[in-house]
């Protein structure tokens, strides 16, 4: 009974959006304003609805409804009930509904902050919105029903979820995901209401900022989260492997930063109007087709969904159907372009179009190579390519030091020009001395010096001391103090986000280490600064699974350290998984998993050591926080 | 040009669009062979039948051929067993097997067991010849025309479907 | 199955450790080396290579037996002296480029190399062209308007 009440929402949920999104149209017919004083009680009617029906999902998790197909085939009665929990949007059905939903939750929040005004305006963002929300809904119910049941035989157990996701990061991981995704349905809903009711200025600019810094922070938290998890979780150490379902996530953050920047000189300057619009479709676009990459399996992954041919038609119409209906009214909307305010080589202005431009051709030469492979297959008769991390890391290097470079000096630069740039040679000293300082400090801590980082260091150095110098050089008064904490604080500390880490992500890519030993009971291993042991090998018996836990101990100069790694079996599926044993510090992990059993009490071990690693989600936490700051700041101005 | 630089977005996204679509037409993933058209590899391995006889490239001789890529301990492989023992009766297509990592004993049992559809088996016990030949996974079949050439390779079980579509064009 | 194969590859490794009998101390490790050198290059191949299996990860992350395969491979072909191009050679003649994370530079890949350098390149030419002519009617505009107030100035009088 409960499915069918979530489903009959859904469908509820469908009919409103469906009159939402051509409410526009009413108004046109009727040639009255009709269509606003309804926009407010439709949308939380609306977010009700679909909150309520995936409640019903939640809730058939909760009681093992192994009717649900969806149900069975994510979920087992052995599963603890926080997993089932997450479980219902651990796979692709279920986290539709938690897309729609989060998508509902923006318009709502759009609605009621102080930037919406009773207006056309509002009414034709709130339409655009409707009709995101409607394609999502028609996607689900016509292709990935989660609600679909599985009559009179339904089965007695179910499946499992998937063993690598029943996991703490991994549960709050989506949602962070997905807010961040749809949350760029907003900025682009925002361009197109600009675009018709033809107010492309200043104030659409300011209104459309917060949210895209929104989507950015939540993009940025949910993308950290992955890699945290991806480094603990699937067992050999790795943070970031440039795989498609992670550029899919990676290229829409990058957009969404050079939104906002872009925003931002045109809501002060009124420049680069028409790029800003751009901006907002493509960083939907972005959005879209990473969904598309990641749900219709033209992509081989190692965290892709269940993959179907059909989805993947479906997803490419709403795709085309958002993107060309918003290209269509860019071209005929703004076909007259205004000689724009000049501004010179030195200016913030041209700061922010360097700024955007590296960070879209980058976003964009991403994309290129993680559909490369599927182009080159296609024009070659089937000749086969990978693309993979060398090709990206080789691709991303020029353009993280353009935007570094950028990042250390754009706070010091005046609108249309800066007349003195005495802040130059300061940033410079500064910088070379920081630099000098972490090479000593990592001489020390890793006994050898390795050029391989230097660049990383020296963009670390340069942005922090860009950054630190516009804190604490520049403002000395009260009073200038307090327009730093009201203008520069989420700048400030975003930007040192990106130096931490760039600093994590250069240090550990050189200074890493690893080994494949071959262990057993009470064997120890001999390197130069610490002693690794095999203690002993015990039994541990889980909810849902049983493990082999190897206990070790690392002796670092005279420090005792105790960890272990688990060798997981989940018994409903037989699936296999690693626990990565991991001591972290500030300035290094060591990640030990355990591997085969060789035969009775030897094992095989993986042992790395990974310095700075914790730097990377501290930085990307920093990000975070800062675009929150700037955006909250934004949203409680209003406008 | 500035109408060209205005529309140019347009534009980028009708070819990204109808790329997206043609790579829906797309087959399943599976990795083509690089040793299409090239000669079968040289080895020197034992016979599983046999591990005292030394077998090359010069034994597998009569073609039109197959090499199928097999092991006990792959349950695909089971899969298309019975397969393979109707092509050894009604095709004049020879038979090789690779057994592959594999334990002689019980690959020898499995084969009294189930029926024998090899000339004989190539016994690889480390997978080298494997490596040679680019296999990833069992079951493999390899596809070796009257002149001796590699023709084709599919992976995973051999079915009368695949037989017809993949195999049977390069015997003709 | 798995059991059998690490039993070979530790029985394989002791036959080395025979081999060299001033070796006192019994080596632990999976893939031992002469020297850190080699070491260090083996991890970064096993990096730099897809497995085939798998399809979406590298030897090093991998848990199939084709990977494992593979590694004791590259194992081998670094400790007889082989150049990494040699490795690549060595594995590109059985599975094709797929197995390269790193695309080789060749004809069909040039624009995926050169590609986004030279998109960022066109588009700064751009810009630069832009703001010139964007300079000279800036200056004809001004030019014009000035003619104008002075013209209205002089009817007003």
């Amino acid at each position: 009974m409960i499915p069918e009440i979530g489903h009959l929402l859904l469908i509820g949920a469908l009919v409103l959006t469906f009159i939402g999104g051509s409410l526009p149209f009413y108004d046109l017919v009727l040639k009255k304003s009709f269509s606003q004083n309804y926009i407010r009680s439709l949308s939380i009617l609306i977010s009700l609805l679909v909150a309520v029906s995936f409640t019903c999902l939640i809730y058939s998790f909760l009681v093992d409804d192994f009717s649900v197909i969806y149900v069975a085939t994510n979920s087992n009665t052995a599963l603890p009930s926080y997993y089932k929990f997450a479980a219902a949007w651990g796979a692709h059905e279920g986290s539709l509904v938690l897309w729609i939903l989060c998508l509902s939750l923006w318009l709502l929040g759009y609605l009621f902050s102080k930037d919406s005004v009773n207006d056309h305006f509002s009414s034709i963002t709130f339409a655009v919105m409707n009709q995101v929300i409607f394609a999502f809904i028609l996607f689900t119910l016509f292709t990935s029903n989660p609600f679909e049941r599985l009559l009179p035989f339904s089965p007695v157990q179910g499946g499992d979820l998937n063993p690598s996701l029943q996991d703490f990061a991994f549960t709050i991981h989506p949602p962070l995901l997905y807010l961040g995704y749809s949350g760029l349905a907003l900025p682009f809903s925002l361009a197109i209401a600009a675009m018709v009711t033809k107010n492309i200025d200043s104030l659409w600019a300011r209104t459309a900022r917060p949210w895209s810094l929104l989507s950015c922070t939540f993009l940025t938290l949910g993308i950290g989260l992955g890699s945290w998890w991806a480094y603990y979780e699937l067992g050999w150490g790795g943070w970031w492997f440039w795989d498609p379902v992670e550029n899919a996530a990676f290229v829409p953050w990058l957009i969404s930063i050079a939104l906002f920047h872009s925003l931002i000189a045109t809501e002060k300057r009124g420049v680069f109007k028409n790029w800003s619009l751009l901006l907002s479709i493509l960083s939907f676009a972005a959005s879209l087709l990473g969904t598309f990459l990641v749900r219709s399996g033209v992509l081989t992954s190692v965290h892709a969904f269940a993959l179907d041919p059909e989805r993947g038609l479906f997803i490419l119409w709403i795709f085309s159907y958002f993107i060309f209906g918003a290209l269509f009214i860019y071209i005929f909307n703004n076909t007259k372009t205004q000689v724009e305010s000049t501004y010179s080589l030195r200016s913030i202005e041209f700061g922010f179009l360097l700024n955007n431009l590296l960070l879209v051709v980058l976003a964009i030469s991403i994309m290129f190579g993680t559909i490369f492979p599927l182009l080159y297959e296609a024009y070659t008769n089937g000749k086969q390519v990978s693309v993979g991390p060398p090709y990206f890391n080789f691709l991303i290097l020029p353009f993280a030091i353009g935007l570094g470079l950028l990042q250390g000096i754009g706070l010091f630069l005046g609108w249309s020009d800066t007349k003195d740039f005495k802040f130059f040679p300061r940033i410079i000293i500064e910088a070379l001395t920081i630099l000098i300082v972490i090479n000593i400090l990592l001489y020390f801590l890793f006994g050898s010096f390795n050029t391989g980082s230097l660049i990383a260091c020296f963009i670390f150095a340069w942005i922090v001391s860009g950054n630190l110098l516009d804190v604490f050089i520049k403002k000395r008064t009260f009073n200038k103090i307090k327009s730093f904490l009201n203008f520069r604080l989420g700048a400030v500390f975003a930007h040192l986000g990106i130096a931490f880490l760039v600093l994590g992500v250069g240090v550990v890519s050189t200074y890493s280490s690893e080994k494949e030993l071959i262990l057993s009971v009470g064997d120890s291993y001999d390197l130069d600064s610490y002693v690794f042991e095999f203690e002993e090998m015990t039994f541990k018996q889980g909810p849902n699974y049983i493990a082999d836990v190897a206990n070790l101990k690392i002796k670092e100069d005279g420090r005792l350290i105790k960890l272990s790694s688990e060798k997981r079996n989940y018994l409903s599926t037989n699936q296999v998984t690693t626990e990565a044993g991991i001591v972290a510090d500030l300035f290094k992990d060591y990640y030990v998993a355990v591997g085969e059993n060789i035969q009775g009490d030897t094992w095989s071990f993986r042992l790395q050591v990974k310095p700075f690693v914790r730097w990377i989600w501290f930085g990307a936490l920093l990000v975070a926080i800062g675009t929150l700051i700037s955006s909250i700041k934004h949203l409680r101005k209003g406008i | 040009m500035r109408k060209l630089i205005h529309i140019a977005p347009l534009l980028m996204f009708v070819v990204l669009v109808l790329a997206l679509f043609s790579f829906l037409q797309r087959d399943v993933d599976q990795l083509n062979s690089v040793l299409i058209d090239k000669n079968f590899p040289q080895f020197s391995l034992t016979k599983l039948e046999n591990e005292d006889v030394v077998l090359t490239k010069n034994d597998i001789s009569d073609f039109p051929a197959i090499v199928n890529v097999w092991a006990t301990w792959c349950i695909t492989c089971r899969v298309e067993h019975p397969f393979l023992l109707k092509l050894k009766e009604k095709s004049e297509v020879q038979i090789y097997g690779l057994n592959y990592k594999d334990d002689r004993q019980k690959a020898l049992s499995l084969l009294a067991r189930e029926g024998n559809p090899f000339k004989f088996s190539i016994y690889d016990k480390d997978g080298l010849l494997a490596i040679d030949l680019g296999v990833y996974g069992a079951p493999e079949t390899f596809l070796i025309n009257a002149d001796g050439i590699i023709k084709a390779r599919h992976v995973g079980a051999l079915t009368p479907d695949i037989w017809d579509q993949k195999f049977l064009i390069h015997l003709q | 199955m798995r059991t059998a194969f690490y039993l070979l590859i530790l029985v394989a490794f002791q036959a080395i450790l025979l081999a060299e009998p001033n070796k006192q101390e019994v080596r632990k490790e999976l893939y031992p080396f002469d020297n850190i050198q080699d070491e260090i290059r083996f991890n970064r191949l096993i990096e730099d290579y897809r497995c085939p299996k798998c399809q979406s990860s590298n030897l090093s992350g991998s848990n199939a037996p084709i990977a494992k395969d593979l590694k004791l491979e590259i194992y081998k072909l670094i400790k007889k002296g082989n150049k990494d191009d040699e490795i690549a050679e060595f594995l590109t003649q059985r599975y094709g480029n797929f197995i390269l994370y790193k695309p080789p530079f060749i004809t069909s890949t040039y624009i995926l190399w050169i590609g986004p350098f030279a998109f960022l390149f066109c588009i700064l030419i751009c810009i630069f062209l832009i703001r010139r002519s964007h300079k000279r009617q800036a200056t004809t505009f001004d030019g014009n308007e000035l003619k104008d107030k002075i013209k209205s100035a002089l009817e007003d009088r």
